[in-house]
């Protein structure tokens, strides 16, 4: 174990040197080699950088004190009976769980996995020795990122790492649920990566969810690599209790001709990021970063987006939407970047914000940072509340207040959910829309 | 089965209404003529309880309910239906739940079943037919990329999916061709039976030769200034408000 050259000083950061230190062999693939020098690596980097602090540019709206000051355990063993993962679970879809951060193959779903599709959790892929089936681990995530990429690569315990064959495409959804459970206040460091082979095509959903009360910290990082041609789609539903801390980090890389689609619906945790930071690397290449937040009482959620038009020809298009109810927070920073060379860009991007309440609050900050010339570039952003004229339209034909503002927020929603794909996960986001909707509360204060 | 009396009500804190008296009796239609700016929308608003609209005095009892206690969606379930002047898109509302949640509030509130999935389809399939309005449009979102005319014939349509028993017809006709006209006027007339009736507010006589009213009044400057029955209708469509000593402030 190496340590930094420069004292240390930041207590965060000393803190995190000290647990990185304790654990030594704990941690997994630490009779690894290569696995150690990644860590001591990213120690160093994490070490220089430090956390951010709000004076970040990226880290504008987010403040991360409150983490920095919250207490939290060590992973805890619990027992989950499996049926109380079934409302969480998709239909039909090969399913990997995860309990306070620990792959459990018992309650997994993962018998007779296609030909071409390879899973192992990450701690086992580290005990395994073999370091092909961990190809591509690190080499997407930006250590030296503002934010936790770097404490999550010195720290990185369990995850799921999923890998595609070339020319194979996986029918089935493949699942991986982060379950915290009840009182579990753990700080989590998970490390996901799923690679697409060439002209392969997969759906991946991330759910993270809490079985009663819990205060942990979730500090999860993916690394995602499409070869050409690939299709992958990705889809992130944070639903965690709302005493917990979540910051999510999804770095890729889209290939020539691949297609890589995002949609993060993030209604959980009182602080919660979702960070996506992408680069389109070979022509035509296709990326459609979608959201919504669903936040009350005084949840923050910041969605972060960074893409970047590395060459000519390639498309993004992002559409994040926010209900924001009571006294919540929400974040949206938008970057598309376009290098100088990558003409015939086509970049949109809106963000829309839908205030319940007068009280919540919601910052935005589209950006286009364009160096070509011959491009097609577009973006919004929109804060408003509900449609005065359309409620009462809806209430002259006899339906409730309530029912009507529950109509109209499904509507702002709909948008993004009816343009899903028709498979087992429109009808999972559906309900979790309106299981929220359920326990809307403002609508006397918003009038 | 109405009856409005010495209605005051202020919008924006500006009076519009100053004392209006009307008796509107079961199976009656009763039209509504008058300038521009003469109140005619704020009677219609006040009557479906529009946010905004503030009734300063008098009184409206509708079948012995006193309807200014009542929310909106409690007067629609008490049978009143205002047919909008510009009814309003709202995108990513599908039209057919919204028929489907509005019809079954509707029937909740007066006690009755809701009506089955099957027992909808068929029975907007068979209004929209009635009405010749393709039915391809009720798969798009409430009122959304409908034409003027089919936004009325959508108004048409809810009010006969609802039976009402006191339709509010606000400016219907305004800007209708005369196909749109007819089957607007169908659709209303096909809904008369002694136990409902309707208020047509109209700024032209041209709709009241295919919706036949039986008393027509004239609205100007927040009161009823001449009550009559059709002639009254056909008088002032070739003499103008003029007659009545008041001035049209619409550039005709």
């Amino acid at each position: 174990m190496t340590s930094s050259v420069q004292p240390l000083t930041d207590p965060v950061i000393v803190k995190y040197h000290e647990q990185y230190a304790a654990l030594g062999t704990q941690l997994p693939g630490s009779e690894q080699g290569w696995v150690t020098s990644l860590r001591d690596q990213a120690m160093l980097v994490a070490a220089r950088i430090g956390l951010p602090t709000r004076r970040v540019e990226t880290w504008k709206y987010t403040d991360l004190r409150p983490i920095h000051r919250a207490e939290f355990s060590a992973v805890v063993a619990s027992d989950v009976a499996a049926p109380q993962l079934d409302p969480y679970k998709l239909d039909d879809a090969l399913i990997a769980v995860f309990v306070n951060g620990c792959f459990v193959p018992a309650l997994s779903q993962l018998e007779n996995l296609p030909e071409g599709l390879e899973f192992l959790s990450l701690a086992d892929a580290f005990a395994s020795g073999v370091k092909e089936s961990l190809e591509g681990l690190g080499d997407v995530v930006e250590l030296e990122q503002p934010g936790y990429a770097a404490l999550n690569t010195v720290l990185m315990q369990d995850g799921g790492v999923c890998r595609i064959a070339d020319n194979v495409s996986v029918e089935k959804p493949v699942q991986f649920i982060f379950v915290s459970t009840e009182n579990s206040s753990a700080e989590l460091h998970l490390r996901n990566l799923i690679v697409a082979g060439v002209n392969s095509k997969a759906t991946v959903m991330q759910s993270f969810v809490s079985l009663g009360a819990s205060s942990g910290f979730s500090d999860v990082v993916t690394e995602v690599i499409l070869g050409q041609g690939a299709n992958l789609r990705h889809v992130t539903h944070q639903d965690q209790s709302a005493t917990a801390w979540h910051i999510g980090l999804i770095a890729a890389r889209v290939g020539r001709d691949a297609q890589f689609d995002s949609f993060v619906l993030s209604s959980g945790a009182r602080l919660a990021r979702n960070e996506i930071r992408l680069r389109l690397d070979g022509e035509g290449a296709d990326c459609s970063l979608n959201g919504i937040a669903l936040v009350r009482d005084r949840q923050h959620c910041d969605n972060t987006t960074d893409v970047d038009h590395a060459i000519s020809h390639c498309h993004s298009s992002q559409i994040y939407k926010n209900v924001l109810d009571n006294r919540a927070h929400t974040v949206f920073q938008g970057r598309v970047h376009v290098a100088p060379d990558a003409q015939k860009t086509d970049a949109h991007q809106m963000n829309r914000n839908l205030l319940l309440s007068r009280n919540a609050h919601a910052d935005s900050k589209p950006e286009l940072i364009i160096h070509a010339d011959d491009v097609k570039c577009s973006h919004g952003a929109t804060v408003g509340d509900l449609d005065q004229e359309a409620l009462f339209y809806l209430q002259s034909r006899g339906i409730d207040p309530e029912t009507a503002r529950n109509m109209m927020v499904h509507a702002f929603a709909a948008e993004l959910l009816e343009a899903l794909p028709e498979d087992s996960i429109r009808p999972y986001l559906e309900n979790a829309v309106s299981s929220w909707l359920e326990n809307i509360v403002s609508v006397e204060e918003a009038a | 089965m109405l009856s409005i009396k010495n209605l005051h009500a202020t919008v924006h804190g500006k009076e519009i209404l100053r004392g209006v008296d009307l008796e509107i009796g079961a199976g009656e239609v009763h039209a509504i003529m008058g300038p521009n700016g003469s109140g005619k929308s704020t009677l219609s608003y006040v009557l479906s309880g529009r946010e905004g609209y503030d009734v300063t005095d008098g009184e409206i009892i509708y079948n012995d309910k006193n309807l200014l206690e009542l929310d909106v969606h409690e007067r629609a379930g008490e049978g009143v239906f205002l047919a909008f002047q510009y009814p309003v898109e709202i995108p990513g509302v599908s039209s057919m739940s919204f028929l489907r949640t509005s019809l079954n509030s509707i029937r909740r509130y007066r006690g009755e079943e809701e009506i089955s999935a099957v027992d909808f389809l068929k029975l907007v399939r068979a209004t929209a037919k009635s009405l010749e309005m393709d039915d391809k449009l009720l798969q798009r979102p409430v009122n959304v990329g409908f034409s003027g005319g089919e936004k009325k014939r959508n108004e048409v349509l809810q009010m006969s999916l609802l039976e009402p028993s006191l339709a509010v017809l606000d400016e219907t006709d305004s800007g209708l061709d005369i196909d749109a006209l007819k089957a607007v006027a169908d659709g209303v007339n096909a809904l008369r039976a002694p136990d409902r009736s309707a208020l047509v507010i109209t700024h032209y006589q041209r709709l009241l030769s295919y919706i036949v009213p039986d008393f027509v009044h004239v609205l100007a400057q927040g009161k009823i200034a001449a009550t009559g029955d059709k002639e009254l209708a056909l008088e002032l469509e070739k003499n103008g408000y003029a007659m009545l000593g008041l001035e049209d402030t619409e550039a005709a």
